[in-house]
């Protein structure tokens, strides 16, 4: 357990170094160094590069963190957050909000965020009761039944983009790239409450996420209430999930690469595994959001393209092993 | 100990339980052999509820396992089937076995940790604590199957074909190490098993499944090469070892 502790302090060496590379990273290198001197820099630290990092940091570690926990509940080393159809639910409501209304927030909410989380939560809610109902949780119906449902709302965003028009395309476009560029700390702040009472609730089951990896006969034997488990775990990480691609957009892969690196080196134990894939999570979106302000320097890029590309690359690795 | 009244269980509408009714006194060694698809593994799962009972009832201690917390449950009666390969070690699997006796607040306590490695020293896997369950070969990873049930110290275990695929040495390690078990911790053991030499030498009682009924339930020392032919539907060459006086079967 000792050297288990060691891996979490490396982790968050590396989070912390990953952090100030973030926040120095823009069109302006030294902006961080003059941040008592002058104005423009420190507002520009606080307001645009903090509250990014920290949006990096947060989504990261809950796409890890949830990640984590759909391989548990589904056996499954691939389930990732969005096998569900939780992304492309929440793009749907955002396809619909950007095709019909005009108004951009309502008693200082910000709408787009309000659409997406409905959006998200029609689709858990639909994949969750059509594949429940006839004896509890099945994880293999559950699968098949995100994936319909991922088709299907795909459909439905390609029919309303072709009947709306071109500058609404390219704004729904560039909200399913996913991004972290939001401005102030409001949305942070909510997102961090939701992400610590989240991560304290799933680490409340890590035993029984250990025994739901190895299956179903050896948790109910040991003394898991299995159906109680999968529902609140299911529950937990699903509102996490659409809480925070209400902010950022769907930024895929995360949630399966982050799970298996840390397992390479902590090991599947989730007492260990959970914070550390959270970590690890945090540190590749922080990672990927400098890539993503770099790689076409000045300009940036949706950081949702870096991550699908490394994570691409990474996941014909982890198939052709 | 326990008390099994007019069981049936109906899976997905098929009837893979009959009503059965028997008993298990406390420290019994009991054996479930019968053809294929008899529901002699369905009437194990259902004892510790991962397998639903349709109708009747199953006391546990006097009480209905209905009336337990599947925690509560877990204190009294675990099941070992066959195990997976997976990541973890072997030592962290064994480990996991004390979730009844976790707390969600407090990390492992040293009780847990010491009964795991006692499970282990009783079973033979201390060697290979750090190994993972995948690297292992199926004789080792029964032992920590065994280890992992033992590690809940519960009074009752019940066993589904525990050495079934294991070649002759693993089949007669494990089986003794089972019997072992049973006579120094006094577990009350049920067994699922394809080897009915291993039933007629170790069993106190024989209980015969076959089409979701109870076939016969008997001393083993009163089971006949005929209950056995007619059971199986193939004849037997009955011989006495000359050791134990216990009857052997031989397929002719």
């Amino acid at each position: 357990m000792k050297s288990k502790r060691k891996h979490i302090f490396i982790l968050l060496s590396v989070l912390a170094a990953a952090f100030i590379i973030n926040i120095s990273t823009g069109s302006d290198f030294g902006t961080l160094f003059n941040i008592f001197n002058s104005g423009t820099s420190y507002d520009i630290i606080m307001k645009i590069r903090l509250p990014r990092a920290l949006m990096a940091i947060l989504a990261g570690g809950t796409f890890a963190l949830c990640g984590a926990v759909f391989q548990s509940l589904f056996r499954n080393p691939i389930a990732s957050p969005f096998t569900l159809g939780t992304a492309s639910g929440a793009s749907f409501g955002v396809t619909i909000f950007i095709s019909f209304f005009t108004i951009s927030s309502f008693a200082g909410m910000a709408l787009t965020s309000l659409f997406a989380f409905f959006g998200s939560l029609l689709s858990i809610g639909i994949v969750y009761t059509a594949s429940s109902r006839k004896k509890g949780f099945n994880a293999n119906s559950m699968i098949l039944t995100g994936v319909v449902i991922n088709f299907f709302f795909s459909g439905l965003i390609l029919f309303v983009q072709y009947l709306t028009d071109q500058a609404n395309v390219v704004r729904i476009t560039r909200w399913t790239m996913g991004g972290l560029d939001i401005v102030g700390m409001s949305s942070v702040l909510f997102a961090s409450v939701i992400f610590i009472t989240g991560f304290l609730l799933i680490y409340y089951f890590r035993n029984d996420l250990n025994l739901l990896f190895v299956g179903e006969e050896i948790s109910v034997s040991r003394g898991v209430n299995i159906d109680r488990s999968r529902k609140y775990l299911f529950l937990i990480s699903s509102l996490m999930i659409s809480s925070i691609v209400s902010f950022t957009g769907p930024i895929g892969f995360i949630g399966i690469i982050a799970p298996h690196v840390a397992s390479a080196y902590s090991g599947r134990n989730y007492r260990v595994l959970l914070p550390a894939s959270m970590i690890t999570g945090s540190i590749i979106l922080l990672v990927c959001d400098v890539i993503s302000r770099i790689v076409l320097w000045p300009v940036e890029i949706p950081v949702g393209i870096i991550t699908a590309l490394v994570g691409a690359v990474f996941f014909i690795r982890i198939v052709s092993k | 100990m326990v008390k099994i009244k007019d069981l049936t269980i109906i899976l997905d509408g098929k009837t893979i339980i009959n009503p059965v009714s028997f008993n298990i006194e406390n420290g019994e060694y009991l054996s479930i052999i019968g053809p294929n698809g008899a529901g002699k593994s369905t009437l194990l799962k259902s004892l510790c509820r991962i397998v639903p009972v349709s109708s009747g009832e199953i006391n546990i201690f006097d009480k209905n396992i209905t009336g337990y917390s599947q925690k509560e449950l877990a204190k009294k009666i675990t099941y070992t089937g066959q195990l997976d390969q997976n990541d973890f070690t072997v030592e962290e699997f064994i480990l996991f076995s004390r979730y009844p006796y976790f707390s969600a607040f407090s990390a492992v306590s040293r009780k847990d940790r010491e009964i795991t490695r006692e499970s282990m020293k009783i079973t033979f896997t201390t060697e290979f604590a750090d190994r993972k369950l995948s690297d292992l070969s199926s004789g080792e990873r029964q032992r920590v199957a065994i280890a992992s049930a033992l590690a809940q110290e519960t009074d009752i275990i019940l066993f589904d074909e525990p050495v079934t695929h294991l070649d002759p040495y693993f089949d007669h390690q494990i089986s003794e190490m089972i019997y072992d078990i049973h006579l120094k911790k006094n577990i009350t053991v049920l067994n699922v098993t394809h080897n009915v030499n291993s039933a007629l030498k170790y069993s106190d009682r024989i209980m015969a499944i076959k089409k979701g009924k109870i076939e016969f339930l008997k001393r083993s020392d009163q089971i006949t090469s005929k209950d056995m032919s007619d059971l199986f539907g193939i004849e037997f060459l009955s011989l006495e070892n000359p050791s134990d006086k216990k009857m052997v079967l031989i397929r002719i």
